[in-house]
């Protein structure tokens, strides 16, 4: 992939390097003399130094580029550059990061859907540990309101003399395995559970709270 | 008509007077309070709004007659705040080209704005403007323009 880097600070280094390790071809449009020197030293010619306009988008290849991603720290600049890659050079996909969680709305309003906000991942990050103390979140999917969660029973859990089809599961929750010491267990309606029995639940992000009720006293 | 002018500094203070002088109804954006000062004498706060945005305040000078919003120009809420839903004309003109661009393309592109016109400092910038059709004034340029033609007048 040709990936098209603006901003050239601590978010654009490690994506460059990132990227470039795993073979991706870069270019890094900075501003900043010492940042682009810097970058030069440790990847070689991935910098182009300027201002991001469209002639300096020309100039990098944006034509067939196949994503841009705007990381600098001003959400401003960030929505400008993604905006004249996708409008004027028909970038395929633009992503940009975000300082102020606020301006979602307004990237997406102007059609750039893909943001990226560190504040928003860290919030939702202390909001799950925050409400799951024993439930652990591994993975988000879809838009995030949808996730794959993990429980460990334990000893005194209510689900342990019930069969699974017995279970009072919320109605988007469902179970994907059991793993019971280096076993995994299929979950069918017969199934029993044991104490220290690791879940793997698929649910929605309302449905978290009332998984907990199930599993724990 | 109804104005919102982004940007009470040097410019943005000289314009909206102006405006209310020609009796229009102005509202001022600008993300530091102190700024309201150039817009006159009599500035006091009115009240403090819209909690949730945090940031966000009103404030009114009496004499002129001008409400000013305390926040970000570039923030959709702030501009909310201060009615961009109802305005005929918005204005940018804060010191950062970026923030008065952004600022443009919400008024353009959520609000519809009818007449919409920004600053620019840096004229390099001024054909990113063009190519946003956003339309742009660079004070910078327009002086050295007009010094030019009283010199070799």
């Amino acid at each position: 992939m040709y990936v098209i880097i603006v901003g050239g600070g601590t978010v654009g280094y490690h994506l460059t390097k990132d990227l470039v390790a795993r073979g991706h071809e870069v270019t890094v449009i900075e501003q900043d003399e010492a940042r682009c020197k810097r970058l030069t030293e440790e990847f070689g010619e991935v910098v182009l130094r300027g201002e991001c306009d469209v002639a300096l988008l020309r100039e990098a290849g944006a034509e067939r580029a196949d994503v841009l991603i705007a990381v600098t720290d001003q959400d401003e600049v960030n929505l400008v550059a993604c905006l004249l890659a996708r409008r004027l050079l028909k970038v395929p996909r633009v992503i940009a990061h975000i300082v102020d969680p606020r301006n979602r709305p307004t990237f997406e309003g102007l059609g750039i859907d893909l943001t990226v906000s560190s504040t928003d991942i860290i919030c939702n990050l202390i909001e799950q540990g925050a409400i799951t103390t024993e439930i652990i979140p591994l993975l988000a999917l879809g838009k995030g309101d949808l996730e794959i969660v993990e429980l460990v029973l334990p000893h005194d859990s209510p689900a342990l003399p019930l069969l699974l089809k017995d279970l009072p599961l919320p109605g988007d929750s469902v179970l994907v395995s059991i793993i019971r010491g280096d076993q995994i267990v299929f979950p069918r309606g017969s199934t029993t559970f044991r104490p220290n029995d690791t879940i793997l639940a698929l649910t929605s992000t309302k449905g978290v709270e009332q998984l907990k009720q199930v599993f724990y006293r | 008509m109804k104005v919102l002018v982004v940007g009470s500094g040097r410019v943005g203070s000289f314009l909206a007077r102006h405006l209310v002088g020609h009796g229009h109804q102005v509202v001022v954006v600008d993300r530091d309070p102190t700024s309201f000062k150039m817009l006159g004498e009599d500035l006091v706060v009115e009240r403090v709004a819209a909690p949730a945005t945090g940031e966000v305040q009103t404030t009114f000078t009496a004499k002129t007659r001008i409400r000013c919003v305390v926040g970000s120009g570039s923030d959709a809420e702030v501009l909310k705040t201060a009615g961009i839903q109802a305005v005929d004309a918005f204005v940018a003109v804060t010191d950062n080209d970026y923030v008065n661009l952004m600022a443009a393309l919400v008024a353009k592109e959520l609000h519809h704005t009818a007449r919409i016109i920004i600053g620019i400092i840096n004229p390099r910038r001024l054909q990113i403007a063009r190519e946003l059709q956003i339309e742009a004034i660079c004070p910078l340029t327009l002086g050295a323009q007009s010094m030019f033609e009283s010199l070799v007048r």
